[in-house]
């Protein structure tokens, strides 16, 4: 299955840009997109902490995901 | 109200459409750029936005602060891009029948904002480009 996703702040900066989209097997989950991208892109390997949302939604990384389903990774947030 | 922009806001105009006849307390948050952090100089802050999922986010701690403290009415308008020192980030806006109950809901939407809305802000100092993710600093 085809998933996409969007990359922010320095995990933006780490992967280089800000969408990209890989190719799953059917069942997989969240944890299966951050193998998958840190296997590409080392810096990831080194962060304390990534934040995973699908579809606008925070989950956890045991949540399975679905063809099509937008999945974001960002660091910690700093608003306000 | 809920908004995230570039453009600047005014509070005045804010409290303007806010305010009601109800309510007896009007407290306001604004967050400003400042000009250091952590004892270094800063000469700008860039604030990058997961826009759609901020808003939701937004929305979703306005109506829990309503909810919670019985307050009236919530604004929330956060910019985003390039901000000079002095510039605003940020305003909340509580409207609410007395004081007690629109401090606390200012502050638990400030708090919650500072948790999990997806919004980054970046430092532009004379010595690099650090990103403030939660309460750390990663050098560029």
């Amino acid at each position: 299955m085809r998933i996409r996703l969007r990359y922010f702040a320095s995990i933006r900066e780490f992967v280089g840009a800000a969408e990209g989209e890989i190719e799953l097997p059917e069942g997989s989950t969240v944890e299966g997109v951050l193998e998958t991208v840190k296997k590409y892109h080392g810096r990831l390997r080194d962060m304390d902490r990534i934040l995973v949302a699908v579809n606008g939604e925070y989950v956890d990384s045991g949540t399975r995901l679905a063809d099509g389903d937008l999945v974001a990774l960002f660091p910690p947030v700093s608003g306000g | 109200m809920i908004e995230v922009t570039r453009k600047d806001f005014s509070v005045d105009e804010v409290l303007g459409r806010l305010r009601t006849g109800r309510m007896g307390a009007l407290v306001t948050f604004v967050g400003s750029v400042r000009d250091s952090s952590g004892g270094r100089p800063v000469d700008r802050i860039e604030i990058q936005v997961y826009e759609e999922m901020a808003r939701k986010q937004l929305e979703a701690i306005r109506e829990e602060a309503m909810e919670r403290f019985g307050v009236d009415e919530v604004a929330i308008i956060h910019r985003h891009g390039s901000l000079r020192v002095s510039e605003n980030i940020m305003l909340i806006a509580v409207g609410a029948g007395h004081r007690p109950e629109a401090f606390d809901a200012c502050r638990f939407v400030l708090e919650r904002i500072k948790e999990r809305v997806p919004i980054w802000k970046k430092e532009i100092t004379p010595n690099g480009e650090f990103w403030v993710e939660g309460e750390h600093y990663e050098p560029l």
